[in-house]
């Protein structure tokens, strides 16, 4: 098969999966993160702050292990891009071997009226200089030039490493940068980087109204021109239109679901479907609870990656969404290689014999005992030629 | 001034409803008028038992836990309150618990609730904090004699070192002195088994009532600390 009819298979089968059509072979997606770097030659800080290494670990992961997609192309974490800022949200710890990153609060719950009124104008003014100390020390300018420098070389990056996956290895985009793009809930916005868990839980309760419409301003702002793109034309290198990722969710009752996630949410959708476009969701924890919301949606034009949830019985409730996810971090890390490839043959049968399934790793694949390196060259040689 | 009983029962409900303007206003005033900071740390108690059946039915989610550990710290701040509610002196505890987040994580969400929770509870609960390596766990036992530790961790690396942390128990002799307990979203019974603990939880109200029904447990069977 030659190389652009490769791509345009890759891309034609994760269209029919979300389209919810049978597909001879189930297509697989990547949910490794800095996994592969610990997969790789390199310690994460050497990867993660040098593009050329970050390069090389991308290429010898998809040479040796041939997803058709990736969720990640070493793109998630800009830390070259924050530290030249002062930013200490990402702590690299190579020993430990662990990226982690801090519970961003950086607002107070009095401060929704005044991000209601101009969300641009709060975050340049007030986010930013709290996040960023160099914005209000002396050497401000020079230390915002190399931002901008370190911004750009990102950018190129993320350009280069995009094209090299299209071109050379014939892997598609998983959104259309041009059209949807990555869309972040206003909630998520608040629970990442602004609020916190801790206070975003408390403003539910005691600040529900001015939550309410700093979020409106923000959808209007953030989200909204996202949307409106959602009209433009698909280009053929991408396989979704749109993706989006749920995490703050996870806190939430079903009524608090309804009243203060999914009316935005259901704005996103109904835009993709009076445009006939797709989105793939990646919902980390649980979303079990929230399956009345999403039954509604109709069929074809969802993707949700399940983390934690059981992904037979989301099968069942929720017929009209195609699912990806399914393969346990438990297993990769853990069992040996029959238990993994048998489980894989098992989502395979199960999820996949009448379309709707993309297969990938529940968890975002981080640490070193998330996966052995023999179960997923087995795994995803496995699924890449079974046939249904 | 109310009658005491429906000041007491107005309590608990603003508890329950998660209302904590009302439930300080209403504590601060039954203080005033002679409430015993003990009952009314039982009334409080009673209310959060109902958040807690609410979040086992569903319908109150982590959001609304962390709601009522706020709540609930306020509660004590009060002045009152403050002034005599000791509990390690009240005798009134149930048991003790060391707990932290293993070492390579840095979330503190589930800790805090579970932590809130098992204070109300009755619990004496000394808390390590975030990214706790195993040498300060066994470290701390000894210095405190807990009848539980209590690892907490939201990222799956943490299998690992809660596994190292079970582990260094065992190595050092003290693993038949204590019961330990595992929580996080990512765990499982297979990882808890490999781990070593004695019992994991994915949710705070069922790792408060496994610690609750070892307490009982242990007050009928006794747990010899000093082997």
């Amino acid at each position: 098969m030659s190389g652009q009819s490769l791509l345009q298979e890759r891309i034609q089968l994760f269209n029919d999966a979300v389209r919810m059509k049978k597909t001879h072979r189930i297509p697989q997606v990547s949910n490794f993160w800095t996994w592969k770097i610990l997969d790789s030659e390199y310690k994460l800080s050497e990867a993660l702050f040098d593009y050329n290494k970050m390069e090389k670990v991308m290429c010898d992961f998809h040479e040796r292990y041939q997803f058709d997609g990736y969720l990640d192309l070493g793109t998630r974490n800009p830390v070259k891009v924050t530290s030249a800022l002062g930013g200490n949200q990402y702590l690299v710890d190579d020993e430990k071997e662990v990226l982690n990153i801090h519970d961003q609060v950086f607002m107070e719950a009095e401060e929704y009226p005044e991000l209601a009124q101009n969300p641009v104008k709060f975050l340049w003014t007030k986010i930013l200089p709290r996040k960023y100390k160099k914005m209000t020390e002396a050497g401000a300018l020079e230390s915002f030039k190399n931002t901008t420098n370190e911004m750009l070389a990102f950018a190129e990056y993320n350009t280069k490493i995009t094209k090299k996956f299209t071109d050379e290895y014939q892997v598609p985009e998983m959104l259309n940068i041009y059209g949807g793009g990555v869309i972040l809930h206003p909630f998520e916005m608040l629970f990442n980087f602004l609020r916190g868990i801790k206070g975003l839980s408390i403003d539910i309760r005691k600040s529900k109204e001015t939550l309410m419409e700093a979020m409106d301003a923000m959808y209007e702002m953030f989200v909204k021109p996202s949307v409106l793109a959602l009209e433009g034309k698909t280009p053929e290198t991408a396989a979704f239109d749109m993706y989006s990722a749920l995490l703050a969710h996870s806190i939430l009752s079903t009524k608090q679901f309804g009243e203060i996630y999914w009316p935005i949410l259901k704005k996103v959708i109904d835009k993709l479907v009076e445009t006939n476009k797709t989105m793939y969701i990646f919902s980390e924890s649980t979303m079990m609870r929230f399956c009345e919301f999403f039954q509604e949606v109709p069929k074809g034009h969802l993707v949700i990656h399940t983390e934690l949830d059981d992904i037979f019985e989301l099968r069942k409730k929720l017929p009209n969404v195609c699912l990806a996810g399914g393969m346990p971090a438990d297993l990769l890390g853990k069992a040996d290689v029959k238990t993994c490839v048998d489980y894989a043959k098992k989502l395979l049968d199960e999820l996949g014999r009448d379309g709707g399934f993309i297969f990938s790793q529940n968890k975002m694949m981080s640490f070193r005992y998330d996966c052995k390196r023999e179960n997923l060259l087995a795994v995803s040689d496995f699924v890449r030629n079974y046939r249904l | 001034m109310k009658n005491p009983k429906i000041i007491e029962g107005e309590i608990v409900e603003r508890v329950e409803q998660l209302e904590q303007e009302q439930v300080i206003k209403l504590s601060a005033a039954a203080l005033e008028a002679g409430m015993e900071p003990l009952r009314l740390l039982d009334l409080i108690a009673e209310g959060m038992d109902r958040v807690g059946k609410l979040y086992e039915s569903q319908d109150y989610f982590i959001a609304d836990l962390i709601m009522a550990g706020s709540i609930f710290k306020d509660v004590l701040k009060l002045e009152r309150m403050a002034d005599n509610f000791q509990r390690e002196n009240s005798g009134r505890k149930i048991g003790s618990v060391v707990i932290g987040t293993a070492q390579g994580d840095i979330h503190d969400i589930g800790k805090d609730i579970f932590k809130g929770m098992m204070e109300v509870s009755g619990f004496l609960v000394i808390d390590l904090g975030v990214d706790i390596p195993k040498q300060i766990f066994v470290e701390k036992f000894h210095e405190y004699r807990p009848d539980i530790i209590g690892i907490s961790g939201a990222l799956t690396n943490t299998i690992e070192t809660m596994k190292e942390i079970v582990d260094s128990f065992v190595e050092s002799g003290n693993r038949n002195k204590v019961k330990i307990i595992v929580g996080g979203n990512h765990l499982t019974k297979d990882a808890c088994r490999y781990i070593g603990a004695d019992q994991f939880a994915n949710d705070v109200t069922f790792g408060v009532h496994a610690c609750k029904a070892w307490m009982s447990d242990i007050s009928h069977k006794g747990v010899n600390k000093n082997d």
